[in-house]
């Protein structure tokens, strides 16, 4: 203030240490990564995100020998298959649970169409999404929050319930439920017969209700340090705590097959009871069978314009910033794989999603537009990077 | 109770949850049940990036991972002088009316511990999510989900006086602090207190556990600070 | 109830001193002065109104319904509901959690009807005011209402396991439910002391609370701390929860007394 005489005020460019710059301008400071040939997370452009797999991890040990081991009696919620997926600084935790329902859809009319599955099969395979079944998913991002789900948590929950269904991996037959008999011998113990066998088959056909059932599986996936996206990992998650999901087998109690003493225990009740009760065998269960050309894994690019302006290169060169920018710089657009961080996730409107499996077959494949220049050399290119981490994953999930 | 939540894409009502038989020896079992020893487990602290801090203790079949989001503003217009404390728990395994209940036990316990006149006008939030393999009653978690949340807290800077801690023996979970000379909370949910002095030699199992956890706590931070320091 | 720094500063000084001071002049083990009104729901199997001195009011009704104890073992079951509170609040969950727990030591085969069917019992709580924690207030309430509980009279076969019946009643007979139920008693902590039935005033200061409960001459869980208010909790030195123990040991037979009396 002692100086009023001066009238002009210097302006001195302002600078920001990296930190601050990436959370006042995330674009700039994305653009500014990208120049010098990296990401923000010093990761290179075609670079995934690190991913372990753990399966069957948080399990309830179905088939466990070991007799200490209490079956614990936890209201039904039994997990039947899980993954704990960690990509980069990201958890996903999947826990498969089932359920059984009594398929309405196939009446006992529908007895002879079953022999001719094949016939079926060949007829409809085309057009019948009917045939294929998928999983309920409820996914939370954990984000200390509390109260009503949010608009990502809905739309990743349906968008996996769609892929799912539309990828083919589940048959509704694999979900069909065969209820075995458990029978009282004459000695007093009690068996349970499959019909695994043709002549346990004869058996359990004499004694078995007319009723279907089938299996429902509910994935609860729970991500805990959101980064980025998370579709992916969800999906991958899902897709690899499916391939350790154990059925258990069920069984109907021989008496509750009995159409007579069902009548009876109602009248004695004077209350509907449930008429047939399938219980599941602690000790049994079967894998479930997906198909195995249908296993896919997803991945996402995303696809950015290089601003020239924020190249800190030509920055240096120019030091007068007025003069108008070179016309015949040519804007170059570069394809990032595996998006993560809040400015990869805010300033990269185009982006390509692709779930594929590893033999090259894709399952889902959606590109939004966003602005960018989206040539064919890229897509090209995200063909192949998704083949390869898709492979990739296939491996990691293997060796599990 | 029939209204199902839209929101969420939640499967048929008709479906039925999976029914296991029920085993003939269940309420034999459930007297002479021996709830496994206090095992040491493995602890990680700052594993997730979009909390203030995070640990996760596990051990063979449990895994407990605690998040801690704050000091954070409150959304309350009121002026509070001290911070509020928040926990929230998790599980699919033990119905919500009881983790409710272990919750407001554990703020009454937080509240004796963390320095609240420090964070005016906040509040700190705490999840704790339970993923159980083997289940065994919810008073005997809670010594390891004592041990998240102080792991948490510290992971989150944020300042309590002491580590506290929790043992579990005879039913009781007793929480301690000042290396044992207070306790901040008491826990029991099942079995007659026979007599004070078997009472009394149960506080003192828990005191060792307590010590024992302490001891557990504070060597696992030491060895973080060096870990930091060489880094 | 707020009370100033300097009220509370009194409080606790004249109550954490030796022996203590309470601001009622009441002793260690005494309760306030409360009133009872038992069975006056007409349509309920039995009821009970309390009324604390200091205007806490918490109503219990009992009802009871047959059903197949083979099917369905839980034979009782509570709900409390506190005015002011939502169902999901934590204090309501918290409730309704600890009593269903307290209520496990009830000998459910009083309720047993038939080798087939039991009574189970509906017990809904109503706290419609409460100054300081209500749990006492509720299992008094529960107490009341379920020693004056009569349910009605069997004439049928007690062996139906062979015979397909349901248990039939006598029209106007009853009979008195014979059960021993649980009493819980919330102590609060000052310093060193212990004290039964802390009242809101004694609530504000203390440093802890105990939860210690109690069925016909046995402690029993659930047993519990939480804190009586969210500024002053602190720690406490384990000898006191002995203390509390042997406190609740000595009086509870009295009170329990004093309750069937009605």
């Amino acid at each position: 203030m002692t100086d009023v005489e001066e009238s002009t005020v210097e302006v001195h460019p302002v600078s920001f240490p990296p930190e601050i710059l990436a959370r006042i301008s995330p674009d700039l400071s994305l653009q500014r990564h990208l120049s010098l040939g990296f990401r923000p997370s010093s990761r290179g452009f075609e670079e995934f995100r690190d991913i372990t797999i753990n399966t069957g991890d948080v399990t309830r040990r179905i088939q466990s020998d070991d007799n200490s081991v209490k079956i614990p009696p936890n209201n039904g919620k039994q997990g039947l298959g899980s993954c704990v997926l960690k990509q980069g600084d990201v958890f996903v935790i999947t826990q498969i649970t089932g359920g059984i329902i009594e398929d309405i859809t196939l009446s006992k009319n529908d007895m002879e169409l079953e022999d001719d599955t094949e016939l079926l099969e060949i007829t409809k395979e085309h057009s019948d999404i009917t045939k294929y079944s998928s999983v309920y998913p409820v996914v939370e991002i954990n984000r200390g929050r509390m109260g009503a789900c949010t608009d990502e948590e809905m739309t990743i929950s349906q968008r996996l319930y769609d892929s799912l269904l539309h990828s083919h991996i589940l048959t509704q037959d694999v979900l069909r439920v065969e209820p075995g008999v458990r029978i009282t011998n004459e000695d007093g113990s009690v068996s349970i017969i499959y019909p695994d066998t043709k002549e346990n088959k004869e058996i359990t056909n004499a004694l078995k209700p007319k009723k279907k059932w089938s299996y429902v599986l509910y994935a609860k996936i729970e991500v805990f340090g959101r980064t980025g996206p998370v579709y992916d990992m969800c999906w991958n998650s899902l897709i690899a705590a499916l391939q350790s999901v154990k059925l258990p087998r069920t069984f109907i109690d021989e008496r509750a097959t009995d159409l007579k003493m069902t009548v009876r225990a109602r009248g004695r009740n004077a209350v509907v009871m449930e008429t047939y009760n399938l219980l599941c065998d602690p000790n049994e269960s079967t894998n479930l069978q997906l198909r195995e050309n249908s296993i896919s894994y997803a991945s996402t690019y995303g696809i950015i314009d290089l601003d020239p302006e924020a190249d800190i290169t030509n920055l240096e060169n120019n030091d007068d910033v007025d003069e108008p920018m070179d016309e015949g710089l040519e804007t170059k657009t570069v394809l990032l794989a595996d998006i993560d961080g809040e400015a990869e996730e805010t300033s990269i409107k185009s982006t390509i999603s692709i779930t594929a499996c590893p033999n090259g077959r894709f399952k889902q494949f959606s590109v939004v537009g966003g602005g960018a220049k989206i040539t064919k050399e890229l897509l090209m290119r995200s063909i192949t990077l998704s083949k390869q981490r898709s492979r990739d994953i296939t491996l990691k999930v293997q060796t599990v | 109770m029939n209204v199902q939540d839209r929101r969420r894409i939640l499967g048929p009502i008709e479906a039925k949850p999976l029914a296991f038989p029920e085993t003939k020896s269940t309420s034999n079992e459930e007297t002479t049940v021996v709830l496994p020893e206090f095992q040491a487990p493995s602890i990680q602290t700052n594993l997730l990036k979009n909390c203030n801090g995070s640990c996760i203790i596990e051990n063979e079949n449990t895994s407990i991972l605690s998040s801690i989001y704050g000091p954070r503003s409150t959304r309350s217009n009121l002026f509070e002088s001290r911070c509020l404390i928040n926990v929230t728990i998790k599980s699919a395994v033990f119905p919500t009316s009881e983790l409710k209940e272990l919750s407001s036990f554990l703020i009454n316990v937080l509240e004796s511990f963390v320095c609240l006149e420090l964070y005016p006008k906040a509040g700190i939030d705490v999840f704790i999510n339970l993923n159980i393999e083997q289940v065994s009653d919810l008073s005997w978690y809670i010594p390891y989900i004592m041990m998240s949340i102080v792991l948490g807290l510290v992971d989150a800077g944020i300042e309590i006086s002491d580590l506290p801690g929790c043992g579990f023996n005879d039913n009781n979970a007793i929480c301690f602090t000042k290396n044992g000379s207070e306790v901040i909370g008491i826990w029991r949910d099942k079995g007659d207190i026979k007599d004070e002095s078997s009472f009394g030699d149960s506080l003192d199992i828990c005191k060792d556990q307590y010590l024992q956890i302490k001891g557990l706590m504070a060597s696992y931070l030491l060895s973080k600070l060096d870990d930091d320091k060489s880094t | 109830m707020t009370l100033s720094v300097a009220e509370k500063s009194y409080l606790y000084d004249s109550l954490a001193s030796s022996p203590s001071i309470r601001p009622d002049g009441r002793q260690q083990h005494q309760f306030r002065p409360i009133e009872i009104y038992t069975d006056f729901l007409p349509s309920s199997n039995g009821s009970s109104r309390i009324i604390a001195s200091d205007g806490s009011e918490c109503i219990v009704s009992v009802k009871a319904k047959v059903v197949d104890h083979t099917i369905d073992d839980d034979l009782l079951q509570i709900e409390v509901e506190i005015a002011g509170e939502r169902d999901d609040s934590l204090i309501t969950e918290s409730c309704t959690s600890l009593f269903n727990k307290l209520l496990r030591n009830i000998d459910i085969k009083k309720l047993q009807l038939t080798k087939k069917y039991s009574f189970k019992l509906f017990i809904d709580v109503l706290v419609i005011s409460s100054n300081s924690n209500p749990v006492s207030l509720i299992s008094f309430g529960i107490y009341s209402s379920l020693n004056c509980t009569s349910l009605p009279k069997l004439v049928s076969n007690f062996d139906d396991l062979e015979v397909e019946e349901l248990p039939m009643f006598h029209d106007y007979d009853l009979v008195k439910l014979e059960v021993d139920p649980p009493l819980v008693f919330v102590l609060g902590i000052v310093k060193n002391n212990i004290f039964i039935d802390p009242a809101a005033n004694e609530s504000e200061v203390a440093n802890n609370g105990l939860m210690i409960s109690w069925i016909n001459g046995r402690t029993i869980a659930p047993m519990r701390t939480f804190a009586l208010n969210d500024t002053n909790t602190k720690g406490f030195s384990p000898k006191l929860m002995q203390e509390g123990i042997k406190l609740v040991e000595r009086y509870a037979p009295d009170i329990a007394n004093a309750l069937q009396n009605i």
